[in-house]
Parts: structure tokens; sequence; C-alpha cells
């Protein structure tokens, strides 16, 4: 059975959240870090939370020796996705050894067609010789770049004319844009399911699995609908982090408004909120809102830690319940 | 020599992850046949010994976490046990190791030979 959410490890949280959530429902589950979150050289996700390096490979290991319900994706798997912008071999070939799927994508560095077929073939080939058992998403979401419906398929096709046969079935996720985008802790895309049914139908036709990235902020109702329409699977990262951080900002207020005002400037002071909103925003009046943004990037300073001790401890158990009461929301 | 940071704090990692998971087959994979363990109690010679230690230690505790701040990389030319003379893949791991409800603060020697396996554990307790 393939998992119908897919989500981003934001968190050692989300992580251990989404681990217990697949345990407890036998219930089967994707983790999609970016490589900014986790990759072979670090990254600012800390889910082993004790100073060991969080890497592709210490966190394969962590997951699976929890359990083997939880396929492990690199997401944006390519060049000028890493921490600095490197051409993204080095952590195909450390995601090979340790992941099942790499999602291949070039679009950031190539937005003109061809560059990015001819990318997207050249990591494919090299990554199969590295692991003939790994497998592939293509495509890309529209905010790194969009795909007409006619583009798509000319995409699928030339990517199954330019790849041997045996290699081009080990790719099983196709990305599909429906119209989805995200600004700040909201959905602003404009959603079309004409869209959505075309490209599933591609997908189908090509014996693929229809996933779309940017589901967070949704409606259930509305991921419920695609799913209905032929989506086969969805993408969901940044909503996770912000349902920890809402959690935190709210415990600190409890505590005292000191508190959450340092929680505050810790996530001002990281600007890591500044390529989810518009020129006009201003942190300063938008304490919570800032937080809600950017808190997730975080939680593993080491001002931040010093700062959760004085919270209880079980304010992780509520954060949790609250991410695992979303993942059922979506998927059951 | 070359100190290749990556690739000993890789292998750092995942000794202690290991280490903390009980996981001997890992742990293994990690250790050279000739590995010698010293700690303020035991001083053992031998992949088989020391595995054996390790799954006494591991059935005596049912949690044991690490906390891992850093690691320094040790010359040998600052060495006075002479034991670790030759060695320079040497790494000094100041450690937070907690069993159950008991908490050490301790220093482990770890070195590692040319192929990355760990060839001798001395551990300090603080």
């Amino acid at each position: 059975m393939q998992p119908k959410l897919f989500i981003g490890p934001v968190s050692k949280s989300v992580i251990d959240a989404t681990i217990d959530y697949v345990n407890k429902n036998n219930a089967p589950l994707g983790l999609i870090p970016s490589r900014r979150q986790i990759d072979f050289s670090g990254g600012y996700v800390d889910f082993l939370d004790n100073g060991l390096l969080n890497t592709t490979e210490s966190f394969s290991y962590y997951v699976r020796k929890k359990t083997s319900l939880v396929t492990l994706v690199r997401d944006h798997g390519g060049p000028y996705q890493g921490q600095i912008d490197d051409d993204g071999i080095e952590s195909i070939r450390n995601d090979c050894l340790n992941f099942d799927l790499i999602h291949i994508d070039p679009w950031k560095k190539y937005s003109d067609y061809n560059l990015g077929l001819k990318e997207t073939i050249d990591l494919i080939n090299q990554a199969y010789e590295w692991n003939p058992y790994i497998k592939f998403e293509v495509g890309t979401e529209e905010a790194i770049r969009k795909f007409s419906t006619d583009e798509l398929e000319r995409f699928v096709l030339d990517l199954k004319k330019s790849l041997n046969t045996k290699i081009f079935n080990n790719i099983k996720y196709l990305v599909i844009q429906s119209g989805t985008a995200l600004k700040a802790n909201k959905n602003i895309g404009s959603y079309s399911s004409d869209q959505l049914k075309d490209m599933i139908e591609i997908a189908k036709r090509f014996n693929l699995i229809s996933k779309e990235h940017n589901g967070d902020y949704l409606p259930s109702d509305l991921i419920k609908d695609k799913f209905k329409l032929g989506l086969d699977c969805i993408n969901i990262a940044p909503e996770f982090g912000k349902i920890e951080s809402d959690i935190l900002a709210e415990r600190f207020q409890e505590k005292g408004d000191s508190y959450l005002f340092e929680f505050f400037k810790i996530c001002k002071d990281s600007n890591k909120w500044v390529k989810w909103v518009d020129k006009e925003f201003e942190p300063d009046n938008n304490v919570l809102e800032t937080i809600s943004i950017c808190g997730h990037y975080v939680f593993s300073y080491p001002s931040f830690k010093k700062l959760k001790q004085n919270l209880e401890p079980d304010v992780y158990i509520d954060i949790q319940k609250a991410i695992q009461k979303r993942i059922k929301e979506i998927i059951e | 020599m070359k100190l290749d940071k990556l690739f000993y704090q890789n292998l750092l990692t995942k000794y202690f992850l290991a280490f903390q998971e009980k996981d001997l087959v890992a742990i293994s994979e990690l250790f050279s046949d000739d590995i010698v363990l010293k700690d303020w109690v035991v001083e053992l010679n031998g992949k088989e010994k020391v595995l054996k230690f390790n799954e006494e230690v591991f059935g005596k505790f049912e949690t044991i976490r690490i906390s891992f701040d850093n690691f320094f990389h040790c010359d040998s030319a600052f060495l006075i046990d002479s034991t670790h003379e030759a060695e320079c893949n040497m790494f000094a791991c100041p450690i937070r190791i907690t069993l159950d409800d008991i908490s050490l603060d301790v220093l482990d020697l770890i070195s590692f030979d040319n192929e990355g396996k760990i060839i001798s554990i001395t551990a300090y307790k603080k």
C-alpha cells in the first residue's frame, strides 16, 4: 500500500509523531526531507537532539530502527537545493544509499525545458548507476517552475524516449500541478480541478503515481476532493511546523510575555521568515505570525534549546497529538 | 595527516547512535577485529570480547542516552599514553551517558585505523 500523505520532517516532533502514527495505525506515510532540512553533511532539523550529526544516514537509521512503514524520500534532490549552491551530486549519492525514492528536481537551476530535461536524465542515470533499486519522482511544483499539461506530457514522453526502459521503469511518481503555492501561513494557489484531472490522466497513462506538492493549509475536504478526483498522494511540510510553533508560543505566553518575546526575538533574528512574506511584512507588528512562519527553523538553535527548558516536557506530548490529529484528518 | 572532518564525524555519530540503540550488528561493523577497550573497570582485547561486554551493558539498562557536544582531533605528538603513540586518527569525545537514571560524564578517546574501523576506545570517568 502506497502512502497518501508525505510529510516534511521539519522537526523532531514531526518525525517522532509520524513514526508513532504509522506504528499505531499500521498505515504507511512518507517522510520527505529537503536538502536544507537533512543532508549528507547535516541540516537544520535536529532530530537526534544530542549533539550527534543529523545526516541523511543517521536520519535513515533513526527512522528505520523504529519502523518499516515510512517511505523515505529525498524532496527536491539536485542542484541549488542545499545549504550551498552545489551540483547536488554528493547529496544524491548519499540518498541512493539511504532512501527509497529521490525526487529529481533540477528545475530551480534550469528553468529552460531542454536543460531541465537533460539534467533530469543525467541525474537519474547517475543515481541508477549507484543504486539500481532506487526509485524516482520527477517534475516539480509550480512555485519552482510551472508546467502546462502539454509540457508535462511531453516531459514524461521525452524521459521515456531518452532513458533505458529498465531505468524509466524506476520512475514511480509524477509531480502534478493544480494550483498550490505557499505564502506566509496560507495556500495562495488558484486551484483548477480541470488541470488536476488532466495531469492525473497523464500520470495514469504512464503508470505513474500522481503527487502534488505544497498541500499545506488546504481544508481537509478539498484534499479529500482531490483524492476523489484521482490524486494519489500529497506533500505537506511547513503546516506541521506551524502546529508545533503555535503550541509552543501558546505555552510561552502562559508562562509570561517575556518568554514569548524571547521566542519571537530568536525567530525574528534568524531571518528565516523573509522568504515566506511580502516586503511590507513587519515582524514587530506580527509577533505570533512571525513565530508561526519560522519557529521550526530555530528549534535547533542553542538559544531556543535553553529557552524551552522553561516549559514542561509534556508540551511535546500535546504537540505530537496535534500533529497526529491533522494527519488523521487528511488520510482517514 | 589530512583530516576529513565530516568522515570522522559521521563514524562517531554512527557509533554513538548504534550504542544508544543497543545495535550490536551496527557496532560490530564499526569495530576492527583487534579493537581494544579500556575503561575504569575493564580492559578487553578483540572484537568478540568487546561486543560481549557491550551486550552485557545493554542488558543491564532499559534506556541509554548519549549527549555529545563536540569532538577533538588528537595529535599523537602530544599523547603521553604510549599505547596511542602510533595512532593519529584519534578523537577525544566528551560525552554524557545516561543509563536509565544514572548519568555519567565520560571522556572517550576513540581511534580509527586507515579503513575507518575503530581500533581502540579508552574511556575516562569524570
